[in-house]
């Protein structure tokens, strides 16, 4: 299992060994700091990568991961390397657990639902606000492979925003997913998905 | 490599596809630029090769340090009690926009906030120590001098850890912002001074003219009411309802809890930290899409026009482009996704002119 460090309600990884485990478990997270090799763009970030309450919860309840918290400072004793400074230090320090409620109350339930369940069929997820979703979803790894779905759950169909979604969603080559947990089983959801049918 | 060169190289290619999750073998010249990814996994050795060379790459591109060049290292003291941090030797590029200059033994230092901080510390510029006791005692004068081999360097990690989860998400967006070499700082309140009508005074004649007039012009009265100014006569005769947007500033909406958090400039060489002139961008902080009423609270924080507007150069543009980016006051919000978004929000001005002239200063 994986000691996550949390910091406040976040979790940040700074260790290049944690991302790889990560990523073979399927979960992308979302880098944050300035890559060395480019530090002046945007579009390559680097470490600490920040993961989304979704996954946090996902590798808690999957028992893949531990939410711990540093307790005191964590120090680097070397004052000879001038650029001691960036390394990610695994120093090991006191360790404190965390409850994992401070994760759950930031995430809506039926959106981790059909997270898990996505999650299970082998799909990647990401955060999906750019293209109008709660998530989108990759049939693999999003560094080869391109997304086709957008997923998003409602609790009711409102026609406005099918048709807003519908249309957006063609725009970028991808389908509109909407979602909604089972009455009978919540860790089922029922999936729809909006396509325009041209008729014509 | 001299890190505070701008280095907007890599844009060219990242422009198209910037939405969707990158390989990064685009920032690497050696390996081939394959650009295209896959539909869906087909099972074949050929792609899990490249899925495991792209990781490789990914993860090689991670373990590199951030390095600046010793002679721009600069060294600063973490004062607990204050949440800030201490610079005395000023040097570099780096405090033009960020840190608040303040008086030191007789010299100058610079204290930054602690996004400001980890910004530095990111960017390898910044070795920061953590402030003892005994380093207390030297400001309070009670020692004579000190020594950084008294105190505990921090890494990147503790530095981090002295954010809250809202911080966080700020240094997200402050960070990103100064990759690109904008200037930012902490919002701060633009005082507005609307001037009085730029008076084109009617000549004596003129008015005679209008006031001798008993005719109704497009069901206008206008022959009861001295006209002195043109600019009078002129809204009495707007007959289609239409306001400049800086008009739209009413009443306060206290109950969002939406506010500007950055005031943002394009670089430019020169840029005054205690006296900056307008704001190219504002920027509001946010997860969730605004309400109107945010909106509304929003742009009465910002209670002034686009103050920079170069008036001659709008008499120029189109109708449409006024429609479209406003003329008026703009918000940006920066939605946190996990990554950053970023939104323009305009305020559409269909009057299309201006009828005052405005000034303001920074309070």
């Amino acid at each position: 299992m994986l000691d996550l460090a949390v910091i406040d309600s976040d979790v940040l990884v700074f260790d290049v060994n944690v991302v790889k485990q990560l990523r073979n478990l399927g979960i992308l997270g979302n880098f944050m700091g300035s890559l060395a090799a480019a530090p002046q763009q945007n579009s390559f970030l680097g470490l600490p990568l920040k993961l989304s309450p979704y996954e946090i919860l996902w590798l808690v309840d999957n028992r893949q991961a531990n939410l711990v918290k540093h307790k005191g400072i964590t120090r680097i004793n070397n004052h000879k390397e001038p650029y001691f400074y960036t390394q990610y230090n695994n120093e090991p320090s006191e360790l404190e657990a965390v409850d994992i409620e401070v994760i759950r109350r930031k995430a809506n339930p039926s959106s981790y639902s059909i997270f898990c369940q996505l999650k299970h069929q082998g799909y990647y997820l990401l955060p999906g606000l750019k293209f109008g979703g709660e998530f989108i979803a990759y049939p693999g790894d999003p560094l080869r492979y391109h997304s086709h779905v957008i997923v998003h759950p409602v609790s009711e169909v409102n026609f406005y925003s099918l048709i807003v979604s519908g249309r957006l969603a063609t725009g970028v080559k991808k389908l509109y997913v909407i979602s909604e947990p089972d009455e009978t089983d919540p860790t089922f959801n029922i999936t729809f998905s909006i396509e325009w049918a041209g008729f014509g | 490599m001299d890190i505070e060169d701008d280095d907007f190289t890599f844009n060219n290619i990242l422009l198209d596809q910037a939405d969707e999750v990158l390989d990064y073998r685009f920032l690497t010249q050696s390996l081939p630029k394959t650009g295209e990814k896959d539909f869906e996994p087909d099972g074949s050795a050929f792609q899990s090769n490249k899925i495991e060379d792209s990781k490789e790459l990914m993860y090689s591109m991670l373990s590199q340090e951030l390095k600046a060049h010793e002679r721009q290292v600069v060294e600063g003291i973490f004062l607990p009690w204050e949440g800030q941090t201490l610079i005395v030797t000023i040097r570099g590029n780096y405090f033009r926009d960020i840190g608040r200059n303040i008086p030191f033994k007789n010299k100058s230092a610079v204290l930054l906030n602690k996004i400001e901080t980890l910004y530095l510390v990111e960017r390898g510029t910044l070795i920061v120590y953590l402030g003892n006791d005994k380093f207390r005692s030297y400001l309070d004068g009670l020692i004579n001098s000190f020594s950084f081999r008294d105190l505990d360097p921090l890494n990147l990690q503790y530095v981090y850890g002295l954010l809250t989860s809202f911080e966080i998400e700020k240094y997200q967006v402050f960070a990103y912002l100064k990759r690109l070499g904008y200037l930012v700082q902490d919002y701060r309140h633009f005082v507005v001074q609307i001037l009085p009508d730029e008076h084109h005074w009617l000549s004596p004649w003129r008015i005679s003219w209008f006031g001798s007039s008993n005719r109704d012009l497009l069901g206008v009265n206008i022959k009861s009411i001295h006209y002195q100014t043109y600019s009078q006569i002129l809204k009495k005769l707007s007959i289609i309802p239409s306001y400049a947007p800086y008009e739209s500033l009413k009443e306060n909406f206290n109950d969002s809890e939406f506010q500007i958090h950055y005031n943002v400039w394009k670089p430019r060489p020169a840029f005054s930290k205690k006296l900056p002139p307008t704001p190219d961008f504002q920027i509001c902080i946010t997860k969730a899409f605004p309400q109107l009423h945010d909106i509304r609270h929003l742009f009465n924080q910002l209670n002034h026009t686009a103050l920079n507007i170069d008036f001659e150069d709008l008499e120029m543009r189109t109708k449409d482009h006024k429609l479209k980016h406003g003329t008026g006051r703009t918000i940006v919000l920066a939605i946190i996704n996990n990554g950053v978004s970023f939104v323009n929000l305009s305020e559409t001005q269909f009057s299309l002119t201006h009828k005052n002239k405005i000034t303001g200063y920074v309070h």
